[in-house]
This record gives structure tokens, sequence and C-alpha cells, in this order.
């Protein structure tokens, strides 16, 4: 019998951080009916490594990588491990609000046929850091709207776009499995948007749920910024010519 | 099957049965498991059997690199793995061995760095990190030493040796010691289990803890925990040295010099005793 919720979430070497990413967590999964879940921490290869247990923290699985591996990967690692009806991939420098996860789980249930669910995420000086992705050609290629604007920048009654972030997207077990989860030959960055154009191509539809805001500090793993930078060409590549450019 | 990777792990036991089942649970992609087993009796075989892994039962041993040379042949794999039963892999090990032992690799043994463990504390410095070990390796070309823990080697130089670049490889989880009592304990097991060569050399051992305690120290890595490493180990070669000196049947002499460095604090000399050494020099 699969369970009805799995957070997969990768950490390396910030289990302080991570720490007040699971309170919220319990917290948020608790007001969305699911006091006990499955979570699992893929210790994406940390130096200290990471306790079996954070104070005051929920409880969770461990996932040992010895060696330093791609986003994609860890995911789906990460999902294997549990398998459940919803996926809710969340980044550890995540701390959701705590409605953002009801608000997420009930979008889903009203409609059978969204595929992947992102929700609002700010910087902690009340900018917005994602609401959305648009999509563009190069050289900038896909962005976050309204990004660095104050949160009226965008309306929180627009909420179907072709891809959101994977910093915290809840998908669909059907729709992961459909499509064989993240495309693994994407290391770090753009994997999120292939997974919602491929979910798109299949027929499910992508959404961003507007009311809660969650706070997302970003890139806080060090070095990760310089991470994504050689897979926007693998995705051009892939999808240049194949999606609709956002106005 | 199918899906298995073509490695024999070869796993010594002795009553293991608390710490089995995480290894075993950790090699599932292994197409063979071989437990040499001696004469647990804390249910280690019916664990193993459990699991799939074939138990061969030997005689206790009370040292384990004899074991371990004495059954490298043991399975059909052409690469053999050998672990210790306090010891596991982590999530990623599959896909990493599976590289190691590809088709067409250019090496014949290959050197995995090992985390060790004092309770929750990770060793990073002090001689216990990166603890390289030669434990995977084509079948036929290792040999081990006999002894107690005594590092493998080679059976020829034609051998091609790899050793993996730490921290973000394949490493062996060893957490091996609950704390410090338990760390003593061992090394003093180990030193009372082991053979000795003649001839008995009381400065031999005496140089080597110096050496011992001079290579453990690293504070700046493990803090306080590496003085209490240091000096342990530095006792170890001690140890060593009278379990030497009782197995060659105490004729050696073992003079008073017997003994570790001691700094005496001393209380400064009085005005007269200061007095009388100035008069001393002027004469």
């Amino acid at each position: 019998m699969t369970s009805r919720l799995t957070t997969v979430i990768l950490s390396r070497d910030m289990d302080t951080l991570l720490r007040f990413c699971l309170i919220h967590l319990g917290v948020a999964a608790a007001a969305a009916g699911l006091p006990v879940h499955d979570v699992v921490i893929v210790d994406n290869a940390s130096i200290r490594h990471l306790p079996a247990a954070l104070d005051g923290a929920p409880p969770y699985r461990r996932l040992r990588l010895d060696a330093h591996t791609g986003f994609s990967a860890a995911c789906n690692r990460g999902a294997t491990q549990a398998p459940a009806d919803f996926y809710l991939f969340l980044n550890n420098d995540v701390l959701l609000a705590r409605d953002a996860l009801s608000a997420m789980i009930a979008a889903m249930a009203a409609d059978p046929g969204l595929g992947i669910c992102g929700s609002r995420l700010m910087f902690p000086d009340g900018t917005i850091q994602h609401a959305g992705v648009l999509m563009a050609g190069p050289p900038g290629g896909p962005y976050h709207v309204g990004r660095r604007q104050p949160p009226r920048a965008v309306s929180v009654s627009r909420t179907d776009f072709q891809a959101v972030t994977g910093a915290c997207a809840l998908v669909r077990r059907e729709t992961f499995e459909a499509l064989g989860g993240f495309d693994e030959t994407f290391t770090f960055g753009y994997e999120d948007v292939d997974l919602c154009l491929r979910a798109r191509q299949a027929g499910w539809r992508v959404r961003c749920v507007q009311a809660p805001e969650s706070l997302h500090f970003e890139s806080m793993t060090p070095g990760r910024q310089a991470l994504g930078a050689p897979t926007l060409g693998q995705f051009f590549q892939r999808w240049l010519g194949r999606y609709t450019i956002d106005g | 099957m199918a899906d298995k990777l073509g490695v024999t792990v070869l796993i010594h036991t002795r009553n293991s049965a608390e710490t089995l089942p995480r290894l075993l649970a950790s090699i599932d992609w292994a197409a063979e498991i071989v437990i040499i087993d001696m004469h647990s009796t804390d249910g280690t075989a019916a664990i193993a059997e459990a699991a799939g892994a074939l138990v061969v039962e030997i005689a206790p041993h009370p040292r384990v690199d004899d074991v371990r040379d004495a059954h490298l042949d043991e399975g059909t794999q052409d690469w053999v793995m050998v672990l210790d039963s306090d010891e596991y892999l982590p999530d990623d090990a599959k896909g990493e061995i599976a590289r190691l032992i590809a088709p067409g690799v250019d090496h014949d043994v290959v050197a995995v760095p090992r985390y060790n463990w004092i309770g929750d504390h990770r060793l990073e410095g002090s001689g216990f990190y990166p603890d390289h070990q030669i434990r995977i390796f084509r079948r036929g070309t290792v040999r081990w030493p006999g002894g107690t823990h005594k590092l493998p080697q080679p059976i020829s130089d034609a051998m091609v040796v790899r050793s993996l670049e730490p921290p973000n490889c394949l490493h062996i989880h060893h957490p091996n010691y609950r704390d410090l009592a338990h760390f003593i304990a061992k090394q003093a097991a180990y030193a009372a289990a082991d053979s000795y060569e003649p001839p008995f050399d009381l400065t031999g051992y005496l140089l080597a803890a110096h050496r011992a305690y001079a290579q453990r120290l690293d504070s700046g890595k493990d803090g306080d925990l590496s003085v209490a490493l240091a000096t342990v180990m530095a006792w170890d070669q001690v140890m060593r040295a009278l379990v030497h000196w009782d197995r060659e049947g105490r004729t050696a002499p073992l003079p008073d010099i017997f003994s570790l460095p001691l700094i005496v604090e001393r209380e400064s000399p009085g005005w007269w005793t200061r007095l009388w050494r100035r008069l001393r020099r002027r004469r």
C-alpha cells in the first residue's frame, strides 16, 4: 500500500537550514491533514554526514550518496524509496507557509488532469522568487515571472504556466511514473522545466498556486549556481522551437 | 540476477548478528555473498542464509587476516570485494562499483577510502581518514599477510592499483567504535591476539610509540578526541612491546626507562639555592 505523500529533499552540509525546512514542512503537512508522511532526505555527499535525526524536526529516511550526483538522479532515487500518490520535491532552503501544502493538494484534488503543481515563493526581502516560469528563447531561456518584483507584480489569479520551479513542486505519481521521473541527463538546472514540458506534451496541466507565500532563500548550497549554466545549452538543444514563447 | 554485479563479496563473521543486517542490506546488488563464519552462536549464519548468502563454517581463529587470506578463493565471480561485518556501503555503491569493474577498466586492484566513527564523531584526521583500504580486486591478484588488520598486498608489481580520490567517491562506512572504552578494549584485544616476529626490540617499540603519538595528534580536525586517540595508539605500541616480551619468555632485559615521557613541573628554586648556584658557577 502506498502512502499519500512522499517529500524528497536533497541536502549537502546544511543541516541547520534543513532542520528549519523540515520543521516548516511538518507544520504544513499537519495543516494539510498529513501529520505523518514519508520524508526522504538524500544526503548528496555531505562532508559531515547527515545525522539520523535533527532536533525538533519530523523523522525522515536517509539515503546516503558518497559521490555527489545531479539533482535529477538524486530526486528520482529518493522517490523510489517511498512510493506515494504525490511526490513533493522540496529544496532544503524553502520554508513552507502553513497552508502552502494544503493549497497544492487541494489544487491536485480539484483537477485530476493537473500533473504538476508549484507554489509561490518569496525572497527574504519580500520580493517574488517564484510565481511561475515563463518561456523565452535564447540567450536567457526560461525565467521566473516577476522575479525580484513586489508581490503585486504577478496577479494571484494567474495560475496556469508551461512550467514551475522544482524547488517546491508537487507531482502526481501517475505523471511522474509515466514520464520516467526527472531526466537524469540534466545534472543541475532546467530538469524541472523539462519535466513540466514533457508533462504538458503528455496531456497533463501545470499550475502554480499563488495564495500562500513560502520563503525561498535560493541557491544556499555552496557552488550551486555555477552548476546550472551548462544545462541551458542542453535544454535549448532539446526544446528550442518546441515550446510557446510567452509574451 | 540480471541486474546484479559480477562481484563476490567476502565477509568474515564471529557473532556479528548486530551489524550484519545493515551490511547485507547495503550489498544486495552483489551476485554472490560468501560469509566465512567462525562458529557464531548468536544467529549470524541464519541471518546470512536468509539474505541468500553462502555460509562457510570454519573454526574460530584469533587473527582475522589469516582467515581472509585462507578464504580468498571462495566464490566464483571475476571481481572480489572484502568487507568487515561492522562495515557497510552507501546507497549509491552499486553504480560506483559498476563503473569500477566495467569491462575494459585498466586496473586490477582498487583502494577505497573509509569513514571511521567513534560514537557519532566521524574522524576527519588523526590518521583515520582517508584510511584507504585495498578491498576490491580481480580474483587472484591480492593476498593478505597474517595478523590482525594488516594491509593486503597485490601479488606482484604488475598489478595496477587505483586509489579512489576522496571525498567525492565511494567510501567504506565503518562505525567501528561505540566510545573510547570500546576503542581501547579493541586495541588491547588486537595486541593480545597478534603474532610477533623475533627478535624483541624494545627501542623499536618505544620509537613507534612516539611516532604513533605524533602521527595521530590532529586536534585541528578532531579536537581533543585526537589527543585521546594519539595517547591510546602510543600506549598500544607499549602494550604490544609487553606482549612481545612475554611471548619470548621474558628473557630480554626490560630496563626501568620503560615509560612514556612525563613532564614534571618543579617549583622554582628559592633564594638560597639561586645564590649557591651562582657561587658555584663563579668558581
